[in-house]
């Protein structure tokens, strides 16, 4: 480790996907998104720790994961439609091999599927037994990995901040679903899409948080102003610590235009075989039956400009990784040198990413990431990779400040969550939760079916909270989707509601609800009740 | 001043008669919301729990008043909520049951007639007061608005009422306490204590470019099922000024 540090990095990848599971249907194409990001994300970076832990290269970085991903990871449904998925492009890939066998310039990219998905398809079955958490449970344990929790189902807190209940139940859930998993902390909280509003802090705070994180502007309008804006963290009134998201570097990936991941070496992502090859021959591959759809089989590289896509060549884009991360540690250098002179302690520079950024998005993401810590340690740099606790506890004072209002997405506040495609949303979720506050009250001590029934009332209404189905119906992507599933949460709410206060339980239905949505099967209804609990 | 976005110029309300509430899933509609006059008259005066005669506000309206005609659900209950959109907009919802409509009748008497429901925007104001900021006339059948602000930040709540020809007013719901934070283009409040004033080397570095930055859309639509529109999400083309890690 170099003895003359210029600052601390700390990287942090939110996982995060909706709860998408629908055992009605044999094939249902939203689950795809589950199993594109175990195979293309998740188990690409768990391997990259896995490997620097093998090679004794220290590394230092941070997931925030959601607890509906968590839900998923640990369902039985998810893991073996998630193996068939695995089988099904496997078999497509070996397919593909011997049809590229005239076509040296294939030759390359497709081997590599081959062997990852071999790969990959092993760690899954064997080394996790199915379940990604017991992977994420051993790197923890090293210490050299930090899991943030966030809330329950997503919500998006400053909209759901009108009935307290909603906030709270929000983060009792996802606290409890932590645990479940990880036995005890967390010490960091990612509050989704970065939603903030004051009091929020307070919230946190009473369930027993040390940090959360910002987006920049969240600490650069802060009530006063950050003295060292978002290059050190400060404390709320209220006692919790809050980072926020450095803007250069996040630029230096988001960015598809000026950004490494538009690099002309790079894999392109919408060249895939799903829309390039024959149906007949796809059929057995696409389902449901007969619609096209992204495989995961990409064969070209990004190339630039107007020019016809060229082939994909792995070891010149592994090159190219090496190349963008050594960039990315001397601006990150530059920066810690450049601000350190105006700061009397060790700049913090906080990197803040979608987890599915990398590996699905930018394909070569995770080798990107694993290539920083490599190069970090090979080239002795005077960058420290922290975790935002380890950076809090080496943190002399903090300044007290307010945080301002914010968000990270577009706007930066509230917009892309309500607007006109999506806020007929908020009176029925708000009267959702009026109504689960009355169950509470009229139900203290609930046992047996009216227990369970109360308890399904809740999942019900905590899926309809997700921020997932405000976001997209505003995209326009998957909004039929997203309606349907605020409106089929919201109705299953309401006829539990109507059972239970006439006390006429349709266990059949309750039954068939509690199969199908059936995350958080520890939940308490009562976590909707008024008064936060806190540890 | 905070550049135009494409949100925010597709939100300027068009001049098109409202057209009856339809069902999910069709088109809305947007109400007509032409921009009420105001009157020169004299400050509002402090209002009362009980009906009361004010003025119209002098305070300059805003700019844009978006209004739409949705089929809002009715929950059978007199309420108002409202939500931050962002510092310089408030959404609000109301529901005005049969009943209390009937009691606010009732109180008016002859006055009634030629009334008309209006929302009213305060500001609180040190001290828990609350200082009238405007009010804006409702359309009828209308149940929710977006309420655009001229100033930036703040806390607010957002009352709807009866308010007859001359200038009487029964107040028929109040929604929530909001706070709006504080609009980034507005210059950061400087440290109280000079232990945390910032240094120049942060001032210098934070300049409205880095601050621009923050709002770029984070690529957020995970669609790997469909072809998305566009590469990973538009990009603006961004120069990070003379101030960012290059130039250190």
């Amino acid at each position: 480790m170099n003895p003359n540090p210029a600052g601390h990095l700390s990287f942090v990848l939110h996982c995060h996907l909706p709860f998408i599971r629908h055992p009605e249907h044999e094939y249902f194409l939203e689950e795809q998104w589950l199993f594109e990001a175990v195979l293309e994300t998740y188990l690409p970076l768990l391997d990259v720790f896995e490997d620097l832990t093998r090679k004794k290269i220290p590394y230092k970085a941070t997931l925030s994961i959601s607890p509906t991903l968590l839900a998923m990871w640990q369902d039985p449904l998810l893991q073996e439609r998630t193996l068939r998925y695995m089988d099904d492009l496997s078999e497509l890939c070996e397919k593909e091999w011997e049809r590229v066998a005239p076509l040296p310039d294939f030759q390359p990219v497709v081997q590599m599927y081959r062997t990852k998905l071999g790969h990959f398809r092993k760690k899954f079955e064997k080394d996790y037994q199915r379940d990604i958490t017991r992977g994420l449970k051993k790197l923890k344990r090293t210490g050299n990995l930090e899991i943030m929790a966030c809330a329950a189902t997503h919500g998006y807190l400053p909209l759901l901040s009108v009935r307290q209940s909603a906030v709270n139940a929000q983060m009792e859930v996802a606290l409890k679903a932590y645990r479940e998993v990880f036995g005890s902390g967390p010490e960091g909280f990612w509050l989704p899409e970065c939603g903030f509003i004051p009091g929020l802090d307070q919230v946190l705070k009473d369930h027993g948080l040390r940090y959360f994180l910002l987006d920049t502007h969240g600490l650069l309008h802060s009530r006063p102003q950050a003295k060292f804006g978002s290059f050190a963290p400060v404390r709320c009134a209220s006692g919790i610590s809050v980072f926020a998201r450095d803007a250069e570097s996040s630029k230096e990936v988001w960015s598809s235009k000026e950004g490494y991941p538009g690099d002309p070496d790079y894999r392109e992502f919408y060249r895939d075989v799903g829309w390039d090859l024959g149906e007949e021959y796809l059929r057995p591959y696409v389902r449901p039956e007969g619609v096209r759809r992204f495989t995961g089989l990409k064969y070209y590289r990004v190339t630039g400009g107007e020019a016809p896509k060229e082939p994909y060549q792995p070891e010149k884009a592994l090159a190219k990784v090496k190349e963008h991360a050594r960039d990315f540690l001397f601006k990150r250098q530059r920066q810690m040198d450049g601000i350190g002179k105006s700061m009397d302690r060790l700049p913090s520079i906080v990197c803040m990413y979608d987890a599915e950024l990398f590996g699905h998005w930018w394909y070569e993401g995770p080798e990107f990431l694993k290539s920083l810590f490599e190069i970090n340690h090979q080239e002795n740099l005077a960058i420290q990779f922290k975790t935002p606790s380890q950076v809090l506890d080496l943190q002399p004072e903090l300044q007290t400040v307010e945080p301002s209002t914010s968000s990270w997405g577009f706007g930066g506040y509230s917009n892309f969550w309500l607007n006109e495609t999506n806020d007929w949303i908020y009176p029925l979720l708000t009267k959702a939760c009026d109504k689960m506050m009355e169950l509470t009250v009229l139900f203290p001590l609930a046992r047996g079916t009216m227990r369970s029934a109360l308890d399904q009332a809740a999942r019900e209404l905590l899926l309809a909270q997700a921020s997932d189905w405000a976001f997209m119906m505003k995209t326009g992507h998957f909004k039929a989707y997203a309606q349907g599933r605020v409106r089929t949460h919201l109705e299953r709410f309401d006829n539990l509601y109507d059972q239970i206060k006439t006390r006429r339980i349709n266990k059949e239905m309750l039954g068939d609800l509690g199969k199908r949505d059936n995350l958080f099967p520890w939940i308490d209804y009562r976590a909707f009740q008024l008064s936060s609990k806190s540890r | 001043m905070p550049r135009k976005k494409k949100e925010e110029t597709e939100k300027k309300p068009k001049a098109k008669k409202a057209a009856a509430p339809k069902a999910s899933g069709e088109k809305k509609t947007r109400a007509k919301s032409a921009t009420p006059r105001v009157k020169k008259t004299a400050a509002p005066k402090a209002r009362s729990a009980k009906a009361e005669k004010t003025t119209a506000p002098t305070a300059k309206l805003p700019k844009t008043l978006n209004s739409k005609l949705v089929k809002m659900p009715r929950f059978g209950q007199t309420q108002m909520i409202a939500f931050v959109r962002d510092p310089q907009c408030i959404f609000t919802y109301w529901e005005v049951t049969p009943e209390r409509m009937e009691e606010v009748k009732r109180e008016l008497m002859d006055e009634y007639h030629g009334s008309s429901m209006v929302l009213r925007v305060f500001r609180t104001v040190e001290g828990g007061k609350s200082e009238l900021l405007y009010e804006v006339k409702v359309e009828p059948g209308e149940m929710n608005r977006y309420v655009d602000l001229v100033e930036k930040g703040g806390s607010y709540f957002i009352e709807i009422g009866q308010k007859t020809l001359s200038g009487r007013f029964v107040p028929i719901a109040r929604s929530n306490p909001i706070q709006t934070g504080i609009q980034w283009q507005q210059p950061a409040s400087s440290a109280a204590d000079p232990q945390w004033e910032p240094p120049p080397g942060i001032q210098e570095y934070f300049s409205e470019e880095i601050i621009e930055e923050a709002f770029e859309p984070e690529k957020k639509v995970f669609s790997a099922s469909f072809p998305p529109k566009g590469k990973l999400g538009e990009r603006k083309k961004f120069n990070l000024g003379r101030h960012a890690a290059s130039h250190f």
